[in-house]
């Protein structure tokens, strides 16, 4: 497994998941297969990812984008039609015209790819289906509604051609009925052929008593109902139209019999043109979030590293964006062994983390990724334990899920792989989660994975061959000055203007920067209890 | 009078709702597309379904055959498209689905009985009529049913005819009564301009609210105004212009609201449209008399109304009576018997 369910909704990879607009049944099908390539794919990665940098261009014209959204928006699914033509099954003229549909669509379409010189790959070419276009199409109208033609067969014309002529002869002589009773009776005839005569009327009724062509149905108190007396001429042709009805349909399900055993026979056709359009639209839909996003292409190598440079978590970019905030680029570089990252409160370590595994899992399904470059060797797996922040969970219910994951990603550790813990042990006492995290750290910095590992515990980082990454903060920040605009502002707002998010490389014992107070007293702890907690730290320091 | 000058050119989308089973709305709609064959006009034909309810459509919706002469539209699931004796060309396949299958629209190419079962909800059907008139019909009719569990389909018509008939009740007067009371809730008149467009709004989030004088909005969290009467009128305040009830309208409601409060004689109950209040004849002039006041957020374009005589349950009215005591009261709006014409 490359990611298991806690990992997935950590790195928010599912938002990225769903941005992915596929448009037809097809490309979702893929989509849900979306491929992840693991080390020894590389080639097939850098190929999919030409593939997908082709189209980029194209989809940044609006014109193609949504000339590809109308195409592709016709599509529906028709493998259970096509399905029931192969077990043998007659179709129906419903299926019948959505096949129809479907080739007139892949016409439009590969009409569409070849006018605006858009890449053609074998994994996604569309190849109209000519023959069945004819076959379904035998006026040569290039309406895509459907009928079961006369053109179908002679016999067929033949059947219909009489039943209109019988028709006819049929109306006309009901109607030379009617419109002698009309004119002999004067009475009105309703459309069903019934005459309906008040009993006022005596004379009229007694004339239509002896009327040959009226036959009594039935009365009541008021009135009586008569209906007009089938002639046998009438008699005659409507037994001929119903015996000719019955051929009609016969010969109609003889057609739709030789229909659907044409189309049995292009089978092997549809499926490929099926499979075109479900990867044409799946790459289309990396395409289009590549654009939206401003996504990069990665580059992958064989060497298992990670850098990334101005990075951007594209979901937490968007809640900051409803908050009227910026994301700050995170620019990261990672290699086999411990990377720990320390710094201030609410200085981003956890998105970073998030980010780097983000942007991992992303490039390994074929993704571009958002960041300004980034290079990439690829992983079997990606672990991590990162606490959800807004949880109400804390202590030992937490630290029994964080060791759990961690019990997990060391058995997984000489892979390469990629581990992400955030502040391990911080449920716990501070002695013992600083001897458990530093005793992870020791174990981990001489695996095959990369570890990346946010802590604010002092002296983890500080061992030989372990990276330390420290979040710049609010260092540089003049707190005399910041005070004055408090007042004004929200203290999340403040803390985001002023925090320096970029990480920087620094020696390994350099201490962790207290910024706690700092944030504390931005965010509008009572100034008492500031200066107490500043003499407590003197005290002890 | 023909039904067809009734629609004339003015009217593109026509509901046809009846007042009882066998008040004459298939005959209704018989009538009108023989008269638009005679006339060689093509028209489309649909039948709007009741929301979610799958059981009742399978068993007990009425689907009554209809005549398709050629060249009409017609829009009906799937599976009673292929079950017509008629020849019907597929033109389109829309993605709406029903119990019977997705809803199919097809043109007529040799007249026969079709069955029809059209889209389940508003949205829907009105997409469907809009394909049947791009496809060429020059109207479409909706079959419509009135009762409480339907869409009702007047809201998404431009024109609506009532059928009417014997069957409501042997007394004539009653269904003279009856027909009468509907078609004064059929034809209540709209909201205020300046209120529409936040009862509109309103309505779609399906929500009980107060809207007062200064277009201040209460949402109250009732699901149903059922039995709530008492409760909704705690909200109700003097300056309150409009009370909304997205759904049915019974009488109970409105009773314990008149019993409960004073201020309702500056308020006006909203409802989207008059086939959604259910109050006897007899209360709902009561109720006017005590003060109420009821406005719709949807009005319906009340065209003609159709009588039909005669009662499958075995009884009839005197034709000529009954059309002449319904002329006699209806004096704004065309009146026509279906079964003896004029």
């Amino acid at each position: 497994m490359f990611m298991d369910q806690k990992t997935i909704d950590a790195l928010d990879f599912q938002y990225v998941y769903d941005k992915i607009d596929c448009i037809t049944p097809y490309g979702n099908i893929f989509k849900s297969r979306m491929h992840c390539y693991k080390p020894g794919e590389e080639e097939a990665l850098s190929q999919q990812f030409l593939m997908l940098e082709s189209f980029i261009p194209h989809i940044k014209d609006t014109s193609i984008r949504s000339g590809f959204n109308n195409i592709l928006s016709h599509f529906k699914d028709l493998r259970q039609s096509i399905k029931r033509a192969n077990d043998g099954f007659i179709l129906n003229d419903v299926e019948f015209f959505e096949i129809k549909s479907m080739l007139f669509f892949l016409r439009e379409l590969s009409e569409f790819i070849d006018k605006n010189g858009i890449p053609v790959y074998d994994e996604t070419k569309i190849k109209p289906i000519e023959p069945l276009e004819k076959l379904l199409d035998p006026e040569n109208t290039k309406i895509s509604s459907f009928y079961i033609y006369d053109l179908y067969s002679e016999e067929l014309r033949k059947i219909r051609d009489k039943k209109r002529e019988i028709d006819k002869s049929l109306k006309s002589e009901q109607k030379s009925i009617r419109d002698k009773i009309k004119e002999e009776l004067k009475v009105d005839i309703r459309p069903d052929n019934t005459v309906i005569i008040s009993k006022d009327k005596k004379d009229v009724l007694d004339r239509i008593k002896e009327y040959p062509q009226l036959n009594y149905v039935s009365e009541t108190y008021l009135n009586v109902k008569f209906s007009i007396k089938a002639s046998d001429a009438v008699d005659e042709l409507e037994k001929e139209l119903n015996l000719l009805r019955r051929k009609e349909e016969l010969e109609e399900m003889r057609i739709r019999e030789i229909l659907t055993k044409e189309i049995k026979k292009h089978q092997k056709a549809i499926y490929k043109n099926i499979s075109s359009i479900g990867k044409l639209d799946l790459l289309i839909a990396k395409a289009k979030f590549a654009v939206d996003y401003n996504c990069v292409k990665p580059e992958i190598v064989k060497e298992h590293i990670i850098e990334i440079e101005d990075g951007i978590h594209p979901k937490v970019a968007e809640m900051l964006l409803k908050k009227n905030l910026k994301f700050t680029p995170i620019s990261i570089s990672l290699k086999r062994g411990v990377t720990c990252i320390t710094g201030a409160n609410m200085g981003g370590k956890t998105i970073t983390l998030k980010l780097v595994g983000l942007l991992c899992a992303m490039a390994q399904h074929g993704l571009f990724v958002t960041a300004k470059k980034m290079t990439l060797g690829l992983s079997e797996y990606i672990k991590s334990s990162i606490g959800d922040m807004q949880s109400t969970d804390s202590g030992l219910s937490t630290f029994g899920g964080e060791v759990k994951v961690v019990k997990e990603a060391i058995k997984r550790a000489d892979e390469r792989g990629l581990i992400l813990i955030d502040e391990l042990a911080r449920g716990t006492n501070p002695e013992e989660g600083y001897a458990i995290s530093k005793a992870i750290v020791e174990y981990l910095k001489d695996k095959q994975a990369i570890t990346v590992l946010t802590t604010h515990y002092d002296n983890v980082a500080d061992l030989e061959d372990v990276v330390h990454l420290q979040v710049v903060g609010l260092s540089n920040l003049d707190m005399k000055k910041l005070k004055e605009e408090i007042s004004a502002e929200e203290g999340f707002e403040i803390i985001n203007k002023y925090m320096d998010y970029r990480l920087r490389k620094v020696d390994k014992d350099t201490p962790i920067p207290k910024d706690a107070l700092n944030i504390a007293r931005i965010m509008g702890l009572d100034d008492e209890i500031i200066s107490l907690a500043e003499k407590n730290l003197k005290r002890s320091t | 009078m023909q039904l067809l000058d009734l629609i004339k050119e003015e009217y593109k989308i026509i509901s046809i709702i009846g007042m009882s089973k066998n008040a004459g709305k298939t005959t209704t709609l018989n009538e009108i597309i023989s008269e638009a064959y005679e006339e060689d006009i093509p028209i489309g034909i649909s039948s709007i379904g009741r929301d979610g309810e799958a059981l009742d459509i399978v068993t007990e919706t009425e689907k009554p055959k209809i005549w398709v002469c050629e060249n009409t539209y017609v829009a009906t699931a799937q599976s009673l498209l292929l079950l017509s004796d008629a020849n019907v060309e597929i033109m389109m396949t829309t993605n709406y689905r029903t119990p019977l299958g997705e809803v199919v629209i097809g043109k007529v190419r040799s007249a026969g009985y079709i069955q029809l079962a059209g889209p389940q909800t508003l949205k829907e059907m009105k997409k469907v009529s809009e394909d049947m008139l791009n496809l060429g019909a020059k109207f479409v009719i909706i079959d419509g049913s009135l009762d409480r569990k339907s869409q009702a389909a007047p809201a998404i018509s431009d024109a609506t005819i009532l059928a009417t008939g014997a069957a409501i009740s042997r007394d004539i007067n009653r269904v003279v009564e009856e027909t009468l009371h509907t078609i004064s809730l059929l034809r209540l008149k709209k909201v205020e301009d300046k209120y529409e467009n936040i009862l509109k709004s309103l309505l779609e989030e399906n929500t009980i609210a107060i809207v007062d004088e200064d277009f201040k909005v209460e949402r109250l969290k009732y699901k149903t105004a059922l039995g709530m009467g008492r409760e909704i009128s705690e909200h109700i305040k003097k300056n309150s212009r409009y009370l909304l009830i997205p759904g049915s309208l019974v009488k109970s409601t409105v009773s314990e609201i008149l019993s409960s409060t004073h201020h309702y004689k500056n308020l006006t109950i909203a409802v989207s449209d008059g086939t959604k209040i259910f109050i006897p004849p007899k209360d709902y002039l009561h109720f006017l008399r005590m003060g109420l006041k009821l406005e719709v957020v949807y009005p319906i374009n009340l065209i003609g109304v159709t009588v039909n005589p005669y009662s499958p349950y075995g009884y009839y009215f005197e034709p000529e009576e009954l059309l002449k005591k319904m002329k006699s009261y209806i004096k704004d709006i065309p009146v026509i018997d279906i079964m003896i014409g004029g």
